[in-house]
């Protein structure tokens, strides 16, 4: 019965009749379910396999996960390599279905080849082309693998050279950042009796909010707080030219010319008729704006003589700390039409009093599903710490803001300004 | 954003939320539908419940654009807190603002 099936194996098919006879009654013979293991990767086994029915799989592991190698079915040998020159398993071979298999023992081999040499010339021709193969496959993967880190090595270095262009601008804004942040007066003047404090933050390294406060002729103080259109450098570059162009304006020697002082009227307008007819006439084609609140304050008797150009109106707090008013608004945004004319208007702040200038990305901050602080919250704030210094309350201010985002990113530049009179 | 013709009219929707993304989500096909009209644009902002300056400017550029070729820009159906941002900037003294739609069609009408 083995007879016949080991004379369908092509190896076997030109074997005498008696060494057919020999081979069946002496090799062993395996059987192997679905799954089992004829051996493993590294076990010291030196018998060879030829399949008489079934599959079996060639198997071998890489970082713990299952790679297979080869599939062989009835006629072909397996493991003949450990036998040729008696080293561990180099793979794990299992069944892939029920299979059959006879065994082939060293001694049993050499019977083969010697009773049969064209059955030695094909076993030798077999593993030649095995070893070939396995060679072929192990160049083909190493070119693959090569070609994926040739890959990988270029992606690296186009996200290294995307990197250091990133960290150049971000070393060029830290610049732009310290440069503007010279544009905020670096200290802000106190007159007897008041207090005057400020904070602004941009939404992006540099920002389109500043604020100022100049010192005028005869201890009066220009209280500016400016908006520009959008965020970041388009707006940072305006914020820049229009501050450096409001100060010069007001500060311009024509201001303290003939021996007297000009009245706050013509500080503002003229001043502010000079920024706006500037970015009008330059600047048209980018339609950018800039609202901005320019007071002049008069220390001595708390005079407030202003423009708003289209800013939030600022908040006048009476001395109970209960009553908050709005200034009235104004007039358009600077740079949108150059005949505009500027209403000046007035208001006293009395003893007690505080004004909040600010800019909306204050109230309209928002928390992280969207809702803006508005303001309800900033007068609430205003109104619960009515008793405290200025700097304070802008500290006070600017932690309930940041309490209420709860980390939601800062959408607009936000600026707040508190000028208290105490006495 | 909607945009549909009523009469002579160019009626454009506005999207409801008119921050940085989406200004530059419509800005340069508001810009195209509108200077191709060439006359009569009407922004209804009902759906409107945010506007950054950005927003401002968007508008005013449009203004800008048509006036010139003897068109207007007008708005329609502000919300409450829209209204008052175009209050406190006096973008209110650009715009001919009207209560909704229909208002605002007719007075273009008359």
């Amino acid at each position: 019965m083995l007879q016949d099936l080991l004379r369908e194996v092509s190896w076997f098919a030109h074997l005498d009749a008696n060494i057919l006879d020999h081979m069946a009654t002496h090799l062993g013979q395996r059987y192997l379910a679905a799954g089992e293991i004829l051996f493993n990767q590294g076990d010291t086994s030196y018998d060879c396999f030829v399949i008489i029915s079934g599959t079996m799989e060639v198997l071998t592991f890489v970082n713990g996960t299952e790679h297979r190698l080869e599939v062989y079915d009835a006629g072909q040998m397996i493991g003949e390599m450990a036998l040729i020159d008696r080293s561990p398993r180099s793979a794990m071979v299992r069944a892939v279905e029920a299979s059959y298999l006879v065994v082939i023992t060293e001694a049993d081999f050499k019977i083969l080849i010697g009773s049969n040499p064209e059955l030695a010339m094909n076993m030798l021709r077999n593993s030649t082309t095995r070893v070939r193969n396995t060679n072929q496959r192990m160049i083909g993967d190493l070119e693959r693998k090569n070609a994926e880190l040739l890959k990988a090595y270029q992606q690296l270095k186009a996200a290294q050279s995307e990197l250091i262009r990133l960290n150049r601008i971000e070393q060029e804004m830290a610049v732009a950042r310290q440069i503007q942040e010279s544009f905020l007066p670096r200290t802000l003047a106190q007159p007897v009796g008041w207090q005057v404090s400020a904070y602004s933050r941009g939404a992006q390294a540099v920002g389109g909010d500043f604020y100022d406060c100049i010192e005028l002729s005869d201890g009066r103080l220009g209280l500016v707080v400016a908006d520009a259109c959008g965020k970041g450098v388009t707006a940072a570059l305006f914020v820049a030219l229009s501050r450096s162009l409001l100060r010069a304006a007001s500060l311009a020697p024509w201001i303290f010319q003939g021996g007297m002082a000009h009245d706050a009227e013509s500080i503002l307008t003229g001043a502010l008729w000079l920024v706006n007819d500037y970015i009008c006439r330059e600047h048209a084609e980018s339609n950018m704006f800039i609202t901005l609140f320019y007071a002049v304050l008069n220390p001595s008797n708390g005079a407030l003589v202003y423009v708003n150009a289209g800013h939030n109106p600022p908040l006048q707090i009476d001395s109970s700390g209960q009553d908050i008013r709005e200034l009235q608004e104004g007039t358009l945004p600077i740079g949108i039409m150059s005949s505009l004319e500027f209403v000046v208007q007035h208001a006293r702040i009395a003893p007690g009093e505080r004004l909040i200038l600010f800019t909306d990305g204050i109230t309209e901050a928002m928390n992280t599903v969207g809702e803006p602080f508005n303001d309800d919250r900033l007068h609430a704030v205003l109104r619960e710490s009515a008793d405290q210094a200025s700097q304070d309350l802008v500290n006070l201010v600017i932690r309930q803001v940041d309490a209420y985002a709860d980390g939601a990113p800062q959408a607009d530049d936000m600026t707040l300004m508190v000028v208290s009179r105490t006495v | 954003m909607n945009v549909e013709h009523i009469d002579d009219v160019l009626v454009i929707e506005l999207p409801a939320r008119l921050d940085a993304v989406g200004v530059s989500a419509i800005e340069s096909n508001l810009a195209k539908t509108v200077t191709s009209h060439k006359g009569k644009v009407l922004a209804d902002m009902s759906q409107v419940n945010f506007v950054a300056s950005l927003a401002l400017r968007m508008l005013l550029t449009n203004l800008k654009s048509v006036q010139p070729l003897g068109g207007d820009l007008r708005l329609a159906g502000l919300q409450p807190q829209i209204a008052e941002i175009f209050r406190k900037s006096r973008f209110d003294t650009l715009f001919k603002i009207y209560p909704d739609r229909e208002g605002a069609l007719a007075a273009y009408r008359g």
